[in-house]
């Protein structure tokens, strides 16, 4: 008999392979298993044993031994130099001694060279489709893949056969750039948008075209609709305290002189930065309202580019508030709707973002429907059905107190394509900053990669740039950034806190910084 | 003479140089000799949009880029033009770039629906990721061009050979993606006007005239919270603590109005939308009044009753209070109201300008 409860349990399901399939991808969604549906224990992968090196004539010579397959085959090898992912090798049966690869000397690294196979197992995988037993159901990621992640980084110091075309080149990214809490009149892109341009310029080779023949910023606005909502408090608020006397009712009194301060942003962060989270997290219907508007202009501009060229190169670049605005929007557009034809016109079958870059990430915290590592909102292969992006970097700094509840920690998304960026830079007070997030070369040269079609052989920003990016950067270049981090590292909250906190969060936050 | 034309001839060169620097080259001409060469003129053409791309002028691009326009505009059904990308790819050659791809397009193909929308099929799958691959999530078919241009100049004519299938390859997928993203743009032009008229509609419910409070919101949101894609606005509310001004009228004012504070405690609203606006249908609500007059003796200041919310924006209820004079109130809704109070333009325009 079926559970009433739990209709699409094990009972319903158990009685065909599919079904088997199914209960196979719920167990280790729920438990991270490694292991079919009777529970035995799948054979994990053999990596091969360390590669040779030899250098001959300005190139790399590796060879190694064969990995030995899992209960699935191996797809590929990676070879990582230190701690940098590298050339991936599709795998070939091992008909020799050893299996080696020729690499450019030029950029291979210093460091020492490992070679790792990719595990495929017959389990559920990140980039197996869901089972149809399973549709409706959520896709678990049952295992945290291996390291495979990025490219070999060669350096281009020979003369180039290529002359680079003086103007229009490739299709401009668009970069829809989504904000957070606080008050964000239209224009409000212009600072983040300049710094960038300014940090453009310190790469010669990127900046050879201009950045706005590279990028295209696409600033989303949304802070109307809270401001709407204010202002029509604050006006109906005014008109009301007027009929009523304190002494007739003092609840009513105190309502309406609370109200009427909505419309008030300057100091008054209660209501130019609290409200906003507080009614975006509570009110469904506010969100609902942002949340169209937000999908509504990802869709235009993604129309703009599929229309004029039939290519949209594109990412999202969120902060703060906006990180949970973005993940709510862009899934709900690709999921799409049987309301007209063309509903699904957005879906990631059809459309897919090159990387999405969450910066101070509190979509976790301030998750509601649908789940933050299920959604569409995801990164994985560039012809993956459901994943709405290729890459997603995850930045988070150290010092800065919001994304430290519920923190965003997927497990199970493949190193390949998704980055967790951890900085702890000091140069303002507010820590939590947009703009002071993207001065740090970890988290802007990874945005220029992807917005710059560089993620392969990067060639615009070399790693040896990067490196001396990250060499010269001071970290803690705020005049008494000492005593601000040393406020900051007694944060009185956990990661097991919740959405709840976050106006204690806020106010400890206003406090730390006003002690220094 | 000749000597004369040799450097009007150069000249005639170096003043088109920059226009033809300007323009993609035909790739299946250039010959690059080392892996370096072929990878920056892989990055180089990328960079450029020669792949394929809007500017390409490859003979397959030339070719196809006229379909392109047609379908956009309805007058030329895709599937031929993916089919005369595909016969190109089987007349190319054997190389492993050629078979994956071959691979990928003919199992595509297989599924494409004659006449019918390509939005369920996976399109994306041909455009080219910003790692320079194709079909990373399938490992016997994953083409990495870079890999493949390091992997095959070993020699100068096996890098040009690599280079001339690459770049081939990029092209045909390109093209193949484009014309499959040409043939949704009525789809999705359909989907952006949906957003524009459903954004219009969450404004108007929640900026608009019926506009709840913040304890209101959290009420009729409850219903919203488990939505996770686009929904329409409700065509109907509760109604909970809204305050509001309102008019009574009653016999203690001898048919002066005087305003008060309404309170609806807790009631119901419905509409219907035209557009994207609502149109009232109806109300009702439990309400609470205080009276803003100086009290009299033996007047109380509050008062309780009902009110009904009508098309055209009319609310008017009823109150009670206990008191020796005007114990009946005739409550009208602020819009209500202002048809009735002396000299306003609505009361002039209904009763002919009096």
């Amino acid at each position: 008999m079926i559970q009433a409860e739990d209709p699409d349990g094990p009972r319903a399901a158990s009685s065909s392979a599919a079904g088997r399939e199914c209960i196979e991808w719920r167990v280790a969604k729920l438990h991270g298993t490694n292991s079919n549906y009777f529970q035995e224990r799948l054979p994990t992968i053999t990596q091969p044993h360390a590669p040779t090196v030899e250098y001959d004539s300005g190139r790399v010579f590796l060879k190694w031994s064969t990995a030995l397959a899992a209960s699935g085959p191996t797809p590929a090898y990676r070879i990582w130099s230190g701690d940098w992912p590298g050339a991936r090798l599709p795998f070939h049966p091992h008909t020799t001694a050893t299996l080696s690869i020729r690499l450019p000397a030029a950029g291979a690294g210093e460091g020492s060279f490992r070679v790792e196979a990719i595990a495929s197992q017959a389990g559920p995988s990140f980039a197996s489709p869901i089972p149809a037993a399973c549709a409706g159901l959520h896709s678990p990621f049952s295992q945290k893949p291996l390291h495979s992640a990025g490219r070999l980084y060669t350096e281009s110091n020979a003369p180039t056969l290529w002359k680079r075309r003086k103007e229009e080149g490739m299709p401009i990214h668009r970069v829809f750039l989504v904000h957070g809490m606080g008050n964000h009149p239209k224009g409000w892109s212009k600072s983040v948008t300049g710094l960038l341009a300014g940090l453009y310029k310190q790469y010669p080779k990127l900046a050879e075209k201009p950045l706005d023949q590279r990028i295209r910023f696409h600033e989303i606005n949304y802070d109307d609709i809270f401001r709407g909502l204010a202002d029509n408090w604050a006006a109906r608020a005014a008109e009301l305290r007027k009929l009523i006397t304190p002494g007739a009712s003092p609840l009513l009194t105190n309502v309406f002189d609370e109200l009427s301060a909505a419309a008030t942003t300057d100091n008054n962060f209660i209501w130019s930065h609290a409200a906003d989270v507080v009614l975006y997290r509570l009110a469904a219907e506010v969100r609902m309202a942002i949340r169209t508007t937000v999908a509504k202009q990802f869709a235009e501009g993604i129309n703009e580019d599929l229309d004029a060229r039939q290519t949209c190169r594109f990412s999202v670049l969120a902060h703060s508030l906006g990180t949970a605005v973005a993940h709510d929007s862009m899934h709900a557009l690709m999921a799409g709707t049987n309301a007209v034809p063309g509903g699904r016109s957005f879906s990631p079958r059809n459309v897919k973002a090159v990387c999405f870059m969450q910066i101070a990430n509190v979509s976790r915290l301030l998750e509601t429907e649908p789940d933050v590592y299920e959604s569409h909102y995801r990164p994985g292969p560039s012809d993956g059905n459901d994943n709405g992006a290729n890459y997603f970097f995850n930045c988070r700094n150290s010092w800065d107190p919001f994304p430290v509840l519920r923190p965003f920690e997927p497990v199970g998304w493949p190193a390949e394509f998704f980055r967790e960026i951890t900085v702890r830079h000091v140069h303002d007070k507010n820590v939590h900053g947009f703009e002071h997030y993207l001065k740090h070369p970890a988290v802007h040269i990874p945005f220029f990669r992807a917005a710059t079609d560089d993620l392969g052989t990067p060639r615009k920003i070399t790693r040896t740039q990067e490196d001396a990016a990250l060499q010269a950067f001071d970290e803690r270049a705020l005049p008494g950034a000492l005593a601000l981090v040393g406020e900051l590292n007694n944060l009185p909250f956990a990661k097991s806190d919740t959405w709840e906190k976050i106006g204690e969060v806020a106010k400890w936050f206003e406090g730390a910084l006003s002690r220094v | 003479m000749k000597l004369f034309r040799a450097p009007a001839f150069l000249l005639a060169v170096l003043a088109a140089a920059p226009v033809l620097a300007q323009t993609c080259p035909d790739t299946q001409k250039l010959e690059p000799k080392t892996a370096q060469e072929a990878g920056d003129l892989w990055s180089g053409n990328r960079d450029d949009d020669c792949l394929g791309e809007d500017k390409c002028k490859s003979a397959l691009c030339v070719s196809v880029g006229p379909s392109i326009e047609k379908i956009k505009g309805g007058k030329m059904a895709p599937t031929a033009a993916l089919r005369a990308v595909f016969q190109d790819l089987e007349a190319a050659g054997k190389g492993p770039l050629y078979e994956k791809l071959r691979r990928r397009m003919g199992l595509y193909l297989a599924q494409v629906p004659e006449g019918g929308t390509f939005e369920n099929l996976n399109g994306s799958q041909f455009e080219i990721s910003a790692a320079q691959r194709l079909f990373e999530s399938q490992p016997a078919d994953t083409i990495d061009f870079e890999l493949y241009l390091q992997e095959h100049c070993s020699t100068p004519a096996s890098c040009t050979a690599a280079w001339r299938e690459a770049a081939a390859v990029a092209t045909q997928s390109t093209l193949f993606r484009r014309i499959i993203v040409a043939s949704m743009g009525t789809g999705r032009l359909g989907m952006v006007e949906y957003l524009t008229g459903l954004d219009a509609r969450w404004r108007h419910y929640v900026l608009g005239p019926r506009a709840q409070y913040p304890w209101e919101l959290l009420v009729n949101g409850w219903r919203y919270r488990k939505a996770a894609n686009l929904v329409e606005p409700p065509n109907n509310q509760f109604i909970f603590a809204h305050p509001s001004t309102a008019l009574e009228l009653s016999g203690r004012d001898k048919g002066q109005a005087a305003a008060s504070l309404l309170l609806e405690a807790f009631g119901w609203n419905s509409w219907t939308w035209q557009g994207n606006e609502t149109r009232q249908r109806f109300g009702a609500s439990a309400i609470l009044s205080w009276r803003t007059t100086t009290a009299l003796a033996g007047d109380r200041i509050f008062g309780y009753g009902a009110m009904v919310h009508l098309p055209h924006s009319l609310s008017i209820g009823y109150v009670y209070r206990p008191t020796d004079l005007g114990r009946h109130s005739l409550v009208l809704g602020a819009d209500a109201a202002k048809l009735f109070t002396k000299g306003s333009d609505a009361r002039k325009q209904l009763l002919g300008g009096q």
